[in-house]
């Protein structure tokens, strides 16, 4: 199995894997693979932030340049590969089918976990580099998609270290 | 050799000759280090780098004078078989971003890039006709966006013209 069998895998579940070569399709997918290694799928793509968010350059060189044996290689999920699955997909509930929703929780959570290490140490200086980064979003898109990520455990011992 | 005309903000940044790219980032550098501080710093030339350490930068033999030469002229031509579209620090740049976010909408990229209208349009264009990116007309969100892709092409290309810029460093340094 390669890594692009493994990311096609989840994909396919999750009715994605039509969409590699379409534009909004390429950015769901960079977004979503992030989301379910969040949730702990084991996808080995390194993402890094680059201008408006965490993406990952291997996925591109993976996904969208496969080779042949990549596209020789196929595999299903296994029970618990789905439930990771299932678990990000009721976190997201519809803001899966929303790119800029789901470009907005990616870059908080980036920010959240790599934040405090350059400075961002707190949820207003995170507000505010993020605000910079993205003005398309409002205040009120940002506290929404905050509150969002602070219902989850996943992220707690992260949001527990930002001061005040 | 500025990307920008005007002082480059923090996000946007210069994009440097890649054989002048420092030798001390590595690939597991990341990138926000770069850009979440107040000093002024080059994000593009962290990413480019980051792009050519990850396209296969792993010159670790170190040959004999002859044998150097030989294969520095030998890399010289290879950069003559890649597109010569790529060749621009705006097309590059572009296509860097492609490269990393897989995908990028025409806004985006004349945000980014700090381009005109007309002046992003015609390097589209060109990196479109090379058929090293793809243009997309699609509903986000309920409004029609004119998206690009960096196609199997395009992916190819831009890591074989890092990969031997970045061996034709090392054996500048050797």
């Amino acid at each position: 199995m390669t890594k692009y069998s493994d990311a096609v895998a989840f994909l396919r579940v999750l009715g994605l894997a039509d969409d590699l070569d379409s534009f909004t399709g390429r950015k769901r997918i960079q977004k979503t693979i992030y989301m379910l290694k969040q949730f702990g799928a084991d996808l080995k793509f390194g993402y890094v932030w680059y201008l408006h968010g965490p993406y990952s350059p291997e996925l591109t060189r993976t996904l969208f340049n496969p080779t042949d044996v990549d596209l020789e290689s196929k595999r299903d999920l296994t029970k618990t590969e789905l439930q990771i699955t299932n678990q990000m997909r009721n976190f997201l509930a519809k803001d899966l089918y929303s790119v800029d929703s789901l470009e907005l929780i990616v870059s908080l959570i980036y920010l959240i976990k790599y934040g405090p290490k350059e400075g961002y140490s707190t949820k207003e200086k995170i507000i505010r580099y993020l605000q910079r980064q993205k003005p398309q979003f409002s205040a009120g898109e940002i506290e929404t998609a905050w509150h969002k990520i602070e219902g989850s455990e996943i992220w707690t011992n992260f949001l527990t270290k930002l001061h005040g | 050799m500025n990307l920008a005309s005007s002082p480059p903000p923090v996000d946007r940044a210069e994009l440097v000759d890649p054989l002048s790219i420092s030798a001390n980032i590595t690939s597991s550098t990341p990138v926000f280090l770069a850009i979440s501080s107040s000093k002024p710093l080059s994000l593009h030339l962290l990413t480019i780098d980051e792009a050519i350490v990850s396209a296969g930068c792993s010159v670790t033999n170190s040959p004999s004078d002859s044998e150097a030469s030989l294969t520095a002229s030998a890399r010289a031509k290879g950069l003559l078989e890649q597109p010569s579209v790529l060749f621009n620090q705006h097309r590059i740049a572009i296509m860097v971003e492609l490269y990393y976010a897989s995908a990028a909408d025409f806004l985006q990229l004349k945000h980014d890039l700090d381009l005109t209208d007309g002046a992003l349009a015609t390097y589209l264009k060109a990196l479109a006709s090379e058929g090293l990116i793809e243009s997309k007309r699609e509903a986000v969100e309920s409004r029609l966006r004119t998206g690009y892709i960096i196609t199997k092409k395009g992916i190819s290309a831009l890591e074989q013209t890092f990969k031997i810029l970045c061996e034709l460093r090392e054996r500048f340094q050797q």
